[in-house]
């Protein structure tokens, strides 16, 4: 089974409930795991696995496993709607993936982190609040000579020596702070601790970034769509 | 005596040979970045795709 919401699309999707009814309730329930092969939301979830119980108005997930930029994605439970954060545990996100998300990206990054993230399921949006993830191996970070870098280090003298301080950096310590609005924006503190190997001098970089998460999604599906849609039509 | 005094010192100036050290500081750089990205998504396509693009109207 495939479905199409808007832009979103599931596709390989098996599920097995049982449906029962009485005068004014009705009750679904998963008899077996529901699986989607592949859910694409501008960042392809494969492989997901879930239990649900619905009255129809009210949805509970529980048992939730997904693999997500080559790491794997869990929550042992997730309410649609919720009134409250519930825990997602992220572990082993390459971030090289995660870096080549933006648009021109700018660094080249490697290594993997995991960490937990509460998520709140709304009505018709998703927040996070209290988010922390940190580095499950070493990384390592450089800039890519792109235009965007190089306007960065034209900027002015301080932004050159700061950039050339961390290009190239080996990184011994991640921690990064999550938090994002129901309107997508995205609020995310870093703290980068490591070393610049080739100028042999320890650095601390204090990164904040701010986003919104819902419009970079919709422009990475919206880049998809075209490219398929363009091939589709010249096969 | 003064040949006496210079031959004594000879090993002494043999053995100051000038020593410069280059050495990488122990207290790290610090670097305080903030970035906010906005999104603006403009769609740029030459004739034949747009009109590739009429026909998919849903596309967008």
């Amino acid at each position: 089974m495939a479905l199409d919401w808007g832009s979103i699309t599931a596709d390989g999707m098996q599920a097995a409930v049982d449906v029962r009814w009485q005068p004014g309730h009705v009750q679904v329930s998963s008899s077996a795991p529901l699986t989607v092969a592949e859910l694409d939301v501008g960042v392809p979830i494969t492989q997901i696995s879930l239990q649900l119980d619905s009255d129809l108005q009210h949805w509970q997930f529980h048992d939730i496993h997904a693999s997500l930029l080559d790491g794997r994605v869990s929550a042992a439970a997730l309410d649609w709607p919720a009134r409250d954060y519930q825990p997602v545990e992220l572990a082993n996100i390459q971030v090289a993936q995660l870096a080549a998300l933006q648009n021109k990206p700018v660094v080249n990054v490697s290594g993997r982190v995991g960490g937990t993230v509460p998520v709140r399921l709304h009505k018709e949006a998703l927040s996070i609040r209290g988010g922390w993830l940190t580095n499950a191996t070493p990384l390592s970070l450089s800039l890519r000579q792109s235009e965007g870098v190089r306007a960065m280090e034209q900027a002015n003298q301080s932004v050159d020596l700061a950039l050339d301080a961390i290009n190239p950096m080996q990184i011994k310590v991640f921690q990064a702070r999550i938090d994002m609005s129901a309107d997508g924006w995205l609020d995310a503190a870093m703290t980068i601790k490591g070393r610049n190997p080739e100028r042999g001098i320890p650095v601390v970089l204090n990164y904040t970034h701010q986003e919104n998460m819902y419009k970079l999604l919709r422009s990475l599906r919206i880049s998809k769509q075209i490219v398929d849609t363009v091939m589709g039509d010249i096969r | 005596m003064r040949l006496v005094w210079l031959a004594a010192l000879l090993p002494l100036v043999i053995a100051c040979s000038p020593r410069v050290a280059l050495e990488a500081p122990e207290k790290p750089i610090t670097i305080n970045m903030n970035v906010k990205i906005d999104h603006e998504i403009r769609v740029k396509v030459d004739k034949e795709i747009d009109e590739l693009f009429d026909e998919d109207s849903d596309l967008f």
